[in-house]
């Protein structure tokens, strides 16, 4: 915490104020507290609740265009309208769902896990939480604002990575494209306002006796996260002033008609959207790093090669962003490069899956809600990466590429990787972050609704994209050999909303009707576990010092502590 | 209280004041962009209060951050005893038994010896090669320009009387080529020999393996190098393939075995631990 | 918790120390400048000597020495006034900061004059 000198000098110590006239609970207080909050619990779980909220919205719009894909010839849709669904379902999937999400997790727990009282630049924080939330509404009023309403709306229509020319002035009159580019723009001034005070947060905050090779594996995941952010969110950044200034100004970086490169763009856009992939995944083995190891009553397997994994990943990820470009026709020389750094990424994914398994072999399992997600996170994102190293090889990308393969593997990744994670982490910590446990019968309902709606859904387009169909089309024509897929597909959604009504219902009830969780339900070993459940506003009454990786295992067992095996 | 803690008083501890400065600098902000897309007043109108906000943010943090002191929740709310009853660890040792059977490896071979053996087994192979080409094609570069076409993309496209040329570019092409192949191959021999049943590792790794590799070749090459598949003589790619995996083979097989963790029993590397069942809850 | 009472391995009363949170803030700032800005020199390479038509940019543009001079020079002077702050001399501060905020705007206020003329 950045203070000068300290307790004596009393000027600017001001004690709480009671605030006069707002009890405590009082839906003003509420949100006066929200509003004002610079602590990272609540804006912690303000990015979670506003991300979960975007989240329903854009799961809406994939229902919308399910629908319209399920029969042959179907005219559900219009076709404008569709077009501006798929943009606005992957771009607020991406930049308004998964980012806030990830960095909800990373704001609530990270400070408690060092054993911190707060985030280095708390104000900051609630700086970085609003830009996102605006940005996300200034997104979404593409389709009210500017020429909207009477003309139905104008969000934008350029697919989530927005290739060029598509956004040149000629091919998207009026400003639906630039709703697109200012929204991101400000979403990442946030975003990388957050990943710097992560960043500072763990290097400089952290609580006696933890070292860097004690600090969980979950704080170190999202260390390496934050520094993808603030390398890669800037090239997005500039990118997005380059085409601004095209558009606004007449310059022509982008546009093809007056000397511009779209290629270009591409390099620009895959240099920012390959990290992205990263900082979107590494999450989801932050929370698996958490949860496995509890859930298994065992050490995690083997802690610094995990830690070297992040960093390869991180460091390869910075050189595959091609791969996204082997139908514009690079060199033989680009192609094979590219295809090479993207297979070596599977070695330290390898590594970490190996290293889970291995935490859970000879383990005592317990099969609760957090480690069932966890155990399909494995199964699913293990055929997510074998998929993605067949995209990988440059010649079966030729065939594949903008093909639904491609759809069904990117979402195996995002839902089976993060979004179940995601879920994980929500049954694992919610007891912490608001002193109940979320119902387990609800929470089984929702578990295997959405696993099999998953699967029923996402599994059959793989073999779709086998058969040729290609991504982003509006209908097909009947005898292509699409149609069972395609049915088979749109009737997993089903599945899938049911079980998403099922965990919001879930969290709902639970706040009120939980059972009572107490401090530590699971029986864990990390320092969000050492104090009160939901945590006072200060964390810790007394700073806690560390001795080992497992602070909490070495309380518990203080005759078998283990820092005598570290 | 500690001096580890500056910010704890006795009962109570300094946490940075609430502020709305960081909302209004972000609407602002955000004011700024709606406005390129609605009208620029709007943004003038947002840059006023980003101003406002930014101002309002340094007063909050300059020249100290501000703070207010907040109490301790009653002792009653906060944390309770950890319980330490009924909890007992045990430590599987190596060897228990009733777990899981541990599969003990022998030692194995050092990596230093799959180079070597690589190495080796590279001249013999190259000289078998080059011979053949010698002997039955009556030129030492074709061997040498045939393999080099994998990676050349000009002599994969000559004719024969090309090939049978010298080739600068060719030859520095298939020594690479040929090197770190044998290499590589020669480490696999290293992992794998040790796995091969019988004690007759040399026969695996000399014959048995070359055949099935050649095989796989056989199937293969076609599409990594066309011209190769044109022009080799299986027999002599396979004599030659036979005489690499006898010399590598032996190389490695004779070399001194070495312990490594693999010997260890699998609880031991991983630090296995059970906790027994907790009978107080 | 009973963080205090616990069992404590050897050697673990050496005194802790961290990084200090401005120094990580200002190198992750750094950063995050540097790959922006890497993205922008990248285009500039990539466009250099291809303008299709006249006037090329040599014929139109001239080197801005005196911004780049008040520009780089606010550095200097920022952290002048920072030396000032450290020693507690407000009066000091005060006046090496507006130095530096009036060199800055001189900078801001002379790139947005160049950009409009260019345009118009
Ligand atoms: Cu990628």
């Amino acid at each position: 915490m950045a203070h000068g000198p300290t307790t004596a000098s009393e000027e600017y110590i001001e004690v709480a104020p009671s605030r006069p006239g707002q009890e405590k609970g009082s839906f003003t207080r509420i949100i006066q507290e929200l509003v004002f909050t610079v602590d990272h619990k609540k804006l912690g779980l303000m990015y979670i609740g506003s991300g979960l909220f975007f989240f329903v919205i854009a799961g809406l719009m994939a229902t919308l265009i399910r629908i319209q894909l399920a029969i042959p010839n179907n005219h559900f849709l219009e076709p404008d309208v569709f077009n501006r669904f798929f943009t606005m379902h992957g771009t607020a999937m991406v930049f308004i769902v998964g980012m806030p999400i990830i960095f909800g997790f990373a704001n609530y727990l990270v400070p408690i896990m060092i054993g911190a009282r707060d985030m280095a630049y708390p104000r900051m924080n609630a700086f970085g939480f609003w830009m996102f939330f605006f940005s996300g509404f200034l997104l979404y009023a593409s389709y009210f604002a500017g020429p909207g309403l009477y003309n139905a709306g104008s969000a934008p229509d350029v697919g989530w990575f927005a290739y060029s020319p598509l956004t040149s002035r000629a091919f998207s009159r009026g400003h639906s494209s630039d709703y697109w580019t200012l929204a991101l723009f400000s979403g990442g001034i946030g975003s990388i306002a957050t990943a710097i005070n992560l960043i500072v947060t763990t290097v400089s905050l952290r609580c006696k006796g933890m070292t860097l090779g004690r600090m969980p594996l979950f704080v170190w995941t999202f260390l390496v996260v934050a520094f993808l952010v603030i390398i890669a969110m800037p090239p997005l950044a500039a990118c997005q002033i380059m085409l601004l200034l095209d558009r606004y100004l007449g310059a022509a970086f982008f546009d093809t008609q007056n000397g511009g490169s779209a290629i270009l763009w591409q390099h620009f856009f895959w240099i920012f959207g390959h990290p992205e992939v990263y900082i979107l995944i590494l999450p989801g083995f932050a929370i698996m790093n958490e949860i496995v190891p509890v859930f298994s009553r065992k050490p995690i397997f083997g802690y610094p090669i995990m830690v070297a994994a992040n960093l390869m990943i991180a460091f390869i990820s910075l050189g595959v962003w091609a791969h996204h470009m082997f139908t514009v026709g690079m060199s033989s020389v680009g192609n094979a490069f590219f295809a090479i750094t993207t297979m070596l990424v599977a070695v330290p994914t390898g590594i970490k899956i190996f290293n889970w398994l291995g935490t859970m072999h000879g383990g005592k399992i317990r099969m609760e809600l957090p480690m069932l997600f966890c155990i399909m996170f494995l199964f699913q994102f293990l055929i997510a990466g074998l998929t993605g190293i067949m995209l990988a090889v440059a010649p079966f990308d030729w065939q594949l590429s903008d093909s639904y393969f491609v759809v069904a593997h990117f979402h195996y990744v995002l839902i089976g990787g993060l979004l179940f994670t995601i879920f994980a982490g929500i049954y694992y910590w919610y007891p912490k972050a608001f002193g109940r446990m979320l119902d387990n019968k609800l929470g089984h309902l929702h578990f295997w609704l959405f696993t099999i709606g998953f699967h029923v859904t996402f599994f059959p387009q793989h073999i779709s994209g086998f058969l040729g169909m290609p991504r982003r089309y509006y209908t097909y024509d009947a005898g292509r050999g699409w149609d069972l897929w395609n049915m088979i597909s749109t009737i997993g959604v089903i599945f899938q909303a049911a079980g998403i009504f099922f965990f919001v219902l879930n969290l709902i009830w639970s706040y009120w009707k939980g059972r009572k969780a107490g401090d530590d339900p699971w029986d864990a070993w990390t320092l969000e576990w050492a104090t009160t459940s939901p945590p006072p506003d200060y964390n810790f009454e007394h700073l806690p010092v560390v001795h080992s990786r497992r602070p909490l295992w070495d309380l518990k067992h203080p005759d078998d502590p283990d820092w005598k095996y570290e | 209280m500690s001096q580890d803690d500056p910010h704890a008083h006795n009962d109570a501890v300094d946490l940075p004041t609430p502020t709305a400065w960081p909302i209004i600098t972000a609407f602002g902000l955000t004011l700024v962009f709606f406005g390129l897309v609605t009208n620029l007043f709007v943004s003038l109108i947002g840059s006023l209060c980003a101003l406002v906000g930014a101002i309002g943010w340094f007063t909050d943090v300059f020249p100290h951050p501000k703070h207010e002191t907040v109490p301790y929740v009653p002792v009653d709310e906060r944390v309770k005893e950890i319980c330490r009853e009924g909890r007992e660890v045990t430590h599987l040792n190596p060897g228990e038994e009733g777990h899981r059977e541990h599969v003990v490896f022998g030692a194995v071979h050092p990596y230093s010896a799959g180079v070597m053996g690589g190495l080796a087994g590279a001249v013999v192979m190259a000289i078998v090669a080059c011979a053949w080409g010698l002997l039955a094609q009556g030129s030492i570069w074709l061997p040498i320009n045939l393999l080099a076409a994998v990676g050349d993309p000009g002599l994969a496209n000559a004719s024969m009387e090309v090939m049978k040329q010298f080739s600068f570019v060719g030859l520095i092409v298939a020594v690479i080529v040929h090197l770190t192949t044998s290499v590589l191959v020669g480490l696999l021999y290293t992992v794998l020999l040790p796995m091969l049943p019988a004690k007759r590792e040399w026969i695996w790794g000399g014959i048995v393996t070359p055949i099935i590799w050649s095989a796989l070749i056989w199937s293969t090459i076609r599409f990594i190098s066309p011209t190769l598949a044109e022009h080799v003589n299986w027999m002599a790619f396979v004599a030659s393939q036979i005489v690499f995996g006898l010399v590598c083979g032996f190389i490695v097989y004779r070399s001194t075995n070495v312990a490594t963790q693999q010997t260890w029993s699998v609880s031991r590397r991983l630090g296995v631990e059970a906790q027994r069942p907790n009978k107080k809850s | 918790m009973e963080f205090i009472n616990q069992p404590v391995p050897e050697g673990e009363e050496a005194p802790w120390r961290l990084p200090s949170t401005r120094k990580a803030g200002m190198i992750c700032l750094i950063l995050t400048e540097s790959a922006l800005f890497s993205i922008f020199v990248v285009a500039f390479v990539f466009y250099m000597g291809k303008s299709l038509n006249p006037p090329y940019p040599s014929q139109i543009m001239e080197p801005p020495w005196l911004a780049s001079a008040s520009l780089i020079g606010s550095s200097f002077t920022i952290m002048i006034a920072e030396w000032f702050l450290k020693r507690n001399r407000t009066f000091g501060f005060n006046i090496w900061w507006i130095i530096t905020v009036l060199m800055g705007a001189y900078f801001l206020g002379f790139t947005a004059y160049e950009w409009h003329d260019l345009i118009y």
